[in-house]
């Protein structure tokens, strides 16, 4: 019960955090006239993190602990996912020096490796209970 | 029961080691992050001298603080005068080395996102980009349409970039200079009229002064060995027809120095305070955690093992605890401090450049390793005073 709460409640933070922190708190490059790709990053990380609070709070209705580790698995692989999108899939404007690559990218690295940690935790705690 | 795995001990006495972790990981993380942040800063500063490769530069009159702020922040602005002034200098006695820059306008390449500051230079007399790119020939490379682009500017070598509807290869990129510097493409100045064509068919808006063929910015000058600053500025108020102002790049970075100096001096106050108020609380956890064992190592004892035995069985744990703080705490530094690196940078507004990977084992290691000696430190009183009580009245002691 306790590590279904504390795991299912760091992800709804983290995800919180992924999906209103580029459009937010560490905003994207503000750019009036032309969209920049990373305007696009920030609608896919508001996806993804919906899509992260949504299974934590799964998680935490769910008592199965198998299930809860597959839902573990998914967080881990969303990690990844936050990060794809600036590095890989969507990308980031090409200055280093502008509000994307200096504040949004950084704090989806922190968060991403937060989240895969919590995942690579719970799940190994789960394992041992099984 | 004294063979008992360190490691497995350290898995056990898990109260008293989560609390010495939790401290050796602030700790840790402080110390990491002050050495990366005093690295990257002093980094951007050598940088910084190493870019104000001239004695003088003379600039247009009125233009000293703009030509100031170009050198320290890397913010171009556009002022211009006659290329005759170049060539006047040129025949100065006492020069060594002269160079000159002109310097466009900012205008976005293929995408909104890449704004870029053109820039014309002299490959052929250049020796103030030089040193960033390495041993490019700059002049082959020019003359074939190639052109130097700072750090910053996002391109392949084999797709060049997109500048006025015209695809230019790239000749060499500019290392890292932590400034907004790393966003400029360099141009030979004979690609300047066809440049300045091209930009205005784009629709770039071009004053009548940068629609000239012969402007430039900036003026570089080295001075020969034997004579001084004020011999090449006497000559120049003798001899240029236009007003100018100097600037003294090398006085600049005095300036910077200061205030490099301010800061590492509050990073290694919060270092002392924060280390002593963490190594004072690690030393007085160890103090309790060795009286609460006193009847463990007692028994020790008991069975034989030598003070000197225990002492070290006892250290080598405390050891063990210490690195997987300061490996912990390192992590957590790793993951903040590198990737915000470009943000606490315009947080000091000063010249930053990042460590690299090789620059974070070494940081990583040396912060390991003080560490470790702190902590040892920190324990090597409290564990020999217990070791050295006779087991007979720790036990004694214990039992009362």
């Amino acid at each position: 019960m306790k590590n279904r709460i504390i795991s299912s409640l760091f992800y709804i933070i983290t995800g919180f955090f992924i999906a209103v922190g580029p459009s937010e708190i560490f905003k994207v490059c503000n750019s009036v006239n032309m969209k920049g790709p990373c305007q696009y990053t920030k609608q896919a990380e508001l996806g993804i993190g919906i899509l992260i609070i949504a299974i934590g709070i799964i998680s935490f209705l769910i008592k199965d602990k198998k299930v809860r580790l597959g839902l573990g698995i998914a967080q881990g692989l969303n990690a990844v996912l936050v990060l794809a999108f600036p590095l890989w899939l969507t990308g980031l404007c090409k200055m280093k020096t502008m509000a994307c690559h200096v504040k949004t990218l950084p704090s989806l690295i922190v968060l991403s490796v937060i989240l895969l940690i919590i995942s690579v935790v719970n799940g190994l705690y789960l394992l041992k209970e099984e | 029961m004294f063979k008992q795995n360190v490691f497995r001990k350290v898995k056990i006495d898990v109260l008293h080691n989560k609390f010495s972790i939790v401290i050796v990981v602030i700790f840790a993380f402080l110390i990491f992050s002050g050495s990366v942040i005093n690295n990257s800063l002093r980094n951007g500063i050598n940088n910084m001298e190493k870019r104000l490769g001239a004695d003088i530069i003379i600039v247009p009159a009125g233009s000293k603080e703009n030509a100031e702020n170009m050198l320290l922040e890397g913010q171009r602005s556009t002022f211009y005068f006659d290329r005759k002034v170049f060539d006047t200098i040129s025949k100065f006695e006492g020069v060594s080395e002269v160079t000159e820059q002109c310097f466009l306008k900012s205008m976005s390449a293929d995408c909104c996102s890449s704004e870029v500051s053109i820039v014309f230079y002299d490959p052929d007399k250049d020796f103030i980009l030089a040193p960033w790119i390495g041993n490019i020939n700059q002049k082959k490379d020019t003359e074939s349409k190639k052109i130097i682009v700072g750090y910053n500017v996002d391109v392949s070598k084999e797709l060049g970039i997109m500048l006025f509807g015209k695809k230019y290869e790239i000749a060499g990129q500019m290392a890292k200079t932590g400034t907004s510097l790393d966003d400029s493409v360099y141009f030979s100045f004979d690609e300047m009229k066809d440049v300045c064509k091209r930009a205005e068919e784009k629709g770039a808006f071009l004053t009548d002064i940068q629609k000239k063929e012969n402007i430039i910015s900036s003026v570089y000058i080295n001075i020969k060995d034997g004579y001084k600053v004020t011999d090449i500025v006497r000559q120049c108020h003798n001899e240029l027809e236009e007003d100018f102002d100097t600037v003294f790049p090398k006085e600049l970075t005095k300036a910077l120095s200061k205030s490099y100096i301010n800061i590492l001096k509050l990073i290694n106050i919060i270092l002392f305070t924060g280390g002593t108020f963490l190594m004072l609380i690690l030393a007085l956890v160890n103090i309790i955690s060795m009286n609460q064992r006193k009847r463990e190592i007692a028994l020790y004892r008991i069975n034989g093992n030598s003070v000197r035995r225990v002492s070290f069985r006892i250290l080598s744990e405390i050891i063990l605890v210490n690195i997987i703080g300061a490996f912990v705490g390192c992590g957590i530094g790793i993951l903040v401090i590198i990737p915000f690196g470009n943000y606490i940078g315009t947080l000091f507004d000063m010249p930053y450049l990042g460590p690299d990977f090789i620059g974070i084992i070494i940081l990583t290691i040396k912060a390991i390793a003080i560490i470790t000696l702190l902590g040892v430190v920190a324990s090597c009183n409290p564990i020999y005073k217990v070791c050295k009580i006779e087991p007979y009245l720790a036990l004694r002691k214990e039992g009362e």
